[in-house]
């Protein structure tokens, strides 16, 4: 009896130490593996850095608009160092997985092949979200100064609707293409934008057809008798 | 004397058309090349025509002449009036230039798409024809006088001046932008107080032509911007004879196209165009000289049109509400400030200070250097606050006689030069 016990024992423990001699180098792995992730991610970071400052990316952000966009969406520091800051975190996200991938569980199986499969329509989403948001920025910005120039009231309302029209029609195909719910952010897309398109036809044919009729003889009858006779040049 | 941009035996770099090029061989030398742009002109094209021939028949009789109609493709049936109207005892040529897709959207002042080919066209035949005078005139216009080919060629050919811009007498409120802008800058940075009238008629020297002109890079800007806001610069900013010829009230077939942002957009943006072209020439001038005048007596008349200041000042009123996150990129602090600070209350007691107004201009003209923002952007955010400035002109003097006009016009002129440190200093330091 007490021999079977001692055998269970020390079986158990030979075991133990055999797992334990297994595990301990994918453990070491692990932590080298997170360890070097967040050198080469620091010095990913501060070479890409460096880089976006010398071809002057935050000069031309605040130009194109996108640092004042980035702001409004509480992102304060210039876009060299939030890049800076993505690349920094992908590196280390992805040496973290290598490591997961080394200890070999059966869970993480094939973690870093789905990272790895996912990274190209991650990339494709960042530069939708990217030319989106140039795009909202200065279609927003010209029909701002054109219905100003063209003295119309709802100049900022007629610029919102430009910007985030836009911006609704980047997120729905960011998300289309990251996979994310398809068929719902279109049903959805399509329900909101043929709503609004709705919800405006009836507004202006039921409750502002006087509204309507008085802004389009205004459009259209007005100018001549308001404009001057001057010559500008 | 630089060399001319093409061989003057090939025709390497040269703009000319294949029919034109057969007519240039056979051609005998010319005096004076008198090219008329048209664009559906046949109801005043002809009679302008009839003028010109007999104001040249008048004054300079003896030199030989050729009549060149540049059509954007009419399609009234102005080429074939305009040839009965030359008739058959002086040479002429009919040509259609090419129309480029950069200059189809926005018109020049004459309302003639690719003007800018015409007349640089117009300019090859004169070099190749070795003519001494080159004289473009628009056909749209009405108030051609027998006198004005003695104005704007004989300069040229007795004085020889280079090149003849025009002045024309305007009511006292007419060419605002050019009044309050396009000439009190082009004074300010390039030393000369020329008119900045722009299209409606001027001419050339041979020698203008060949060593000026022609060598000069022919860019998209200067087919977006305006031939004429550029040859005017260029008279200015080379070392050549100007003379203005005042031409009297200029009366035309037709506005110009364009509603006021995109005229604005496109005279002001030639103007900033030429100056990062030329800015190694502005620079360091300092003052002002006149340039010689022939012709009538220069000035505003009495009349005023209909002015509906307190539309302009709503138009300034608007942008202050609207516009400001964009003025906050363009213009200084300072400025920026002080816009923010004009009362609009009251209409009739609203004033823009002129020294305001010119700071607005410098700063937009360094910050369209410096690429702020978007250049059309940019040039167009300009309108309302030219409005406002307009406004309070029109307020400070419409009870006053018109002398006042041209006082406050040349006291704002003065400003622009006074000011043109603050320009050159924040100019050189963007380079740094």
């Amino acid at each position: 009896m007490s021999d079977l016990w001692g055998d269970a024992m020390v079986d158990a423990f030979r075991d133990m130490l055999k797992r334990m001699a297994l595990l301990f180098p994918k453990l070491l792995a692990l932590i080298s593996f997170i360890l070097l992730g967040f050198v080469v991610g620091l010095a990913v970071k501060a070479v890409l850095t460096k880089v976006l400052k010398a071809v002057r990316i935050d000069v031309l952000s605040e130009r194109w608009g996108l640092q004042a966009a980035l702001a409004k969406a509480g992102f304060r520091q210039p876009p060299s160092q939030i890049i800076g800051r993505v690349a920094f975190w992908a590196v280390f996200v992805i040496f973290t997985f290598m490591g997961i991938d080394a200890l070999d569980l059966p869970a993480t199986a094939g973690l870093m092949g789905q990272l790895v499969g996912f990274v190209p329509s991650v990339i494709t989403a960042g530069f939708l979200v990217l030319v989106g948001v140039l795009l909202s920025n200065f279609f927003a910005e010209a029909s701002l100064i054109a219905a100003v120039n063209a003295q119309v009231q709802e100049a900022r309302l007629i610029a919102s609707f430009v910007r985030w029209g836009i911006l609704l029609f980047t997120a729905a195909m960011v998300l289309t293409q990251l996979g994310i719910a398809t068929e719902i952010v279109v049903s959805a897309f399509t329900i909101l934008f043929g709503g609004v398109v709705l919800a405006l036809a009836i507004a202006v044919g039921l409750g502002g057809r006087n509204i309507a009729k008085d802004a389009l003889e205004r459009r259209w009858k007005k100018p001549k008798d308001e404009s001057d006779d001057m010559s500008h040049l | 004397m630089a060399e001319s941009e093409y061989d003057n035996n090939g025709w390497e770099g040269s703009v000319i058309p294949e029919p034109v090029r057969v007519r240039l061989e056979k051609a005998e030398p010319v005096d004076i090349v008198v090219g008329v742009l048209t664009y559906n002109d046949k109801t005043t094209a002809p009679a302008l025509i009839h003028m010109l021939k007999q104001g040249f028949q008048q004054s300079v009789p003896q030199r030989p002449v050729l009549f060149i109609n540049c059509d954007a493709g009419s399609q009234d049936g102005t080429p074939d009036l305009v040839e009965q109207a030359v008739g058959t005892d002086v040479p002429f040529w009919l040509v259609h230039h090419p129309v480029h897709g950069v200059s189809l959207h926005i018109l020049s002042e004459s309302g003639v798409p690719g003007r800018e080919e015409a007349v640089r066209l117009l300019a090859e035949v004169s070099d190749r024809l070795n003519a001494k005078v080159c004289l473009v005139v628009d056909g749209n216009l009405k108030s051609a006088d027998l006198r004005w080919p003695e104005w704007l060629v004989g300069p040229i050919l007795e004085k020889d001046v280079d090149c003849v811009v025009p002045q024309f007498v305007r009511n006292r409120y007419d060419g605002t932008l050019t009044n309050t802008l396009l000439a009190p800058l082009t004074r300010a940075l390039y030393g000369k107080r020329v008119p900045y009238h722009l299209g409606g008629a001027f001419a050339l020297s041979g020698r203008f032509i060949r060593s000026i002109l022609l060598p000069q890079p022919w860019d998209d800007g200067i087919a977006r911007y305006g031939i004429d806001g550029w040859i005017a610069t260029l008279a200015v900013v080379e070392q050549v004879d100007v003379c203005q010829a005042v031409l009297g009230p200029r009366a035309q077939q037709g506005k110009p196209g364009g509603d006021l942002a995109t005229v604005l957009a496109q005279a002001v943006g030639c103007m900033f165009h030429l100056m990062e072209r030329y800015e190694e020439r502005w620079e360091s001038v300092r003052g002002s000289v006149e340039v010689p005048s022939v012709g009538l007596k220069a000035g505003l008349t009495d009349q005023v049109g209909t002015l509906r200041v307190e539309r302009m000042v709503q138009g300034f009123r608007q942008g202050l509400r609207d516009l400001v996150p964009v003025w906050q990129i363009v213009l200084s602090e300072e400025t920026f400030q002080r816009i923010l600070e004009l009362g609009v209350e009251d209409v009739e007691s609203f004033r823009f200070p002129p020294k305001l107004w010119v700071q607005v201009v410098y700063d937009l003209a360094l910050a369209y250097h410096d690429q702020l923002l978007h250049r059309e952007h940019l040039l167009k955010s300009l309108t309302p606050l030219y409005l406002g400035f307009i406004a309070s002109l029109v307020l400070s003097t419409r009870g006053n006689p018109v002398q006042s006009v041209e006082q406050e016009l040349e006291r704002l002129a003065g400003q622009f030069e006074t000011m043109k440190p603050y320009l050159v200093e924040r100019w050189r330091w963007s380079h740094e």
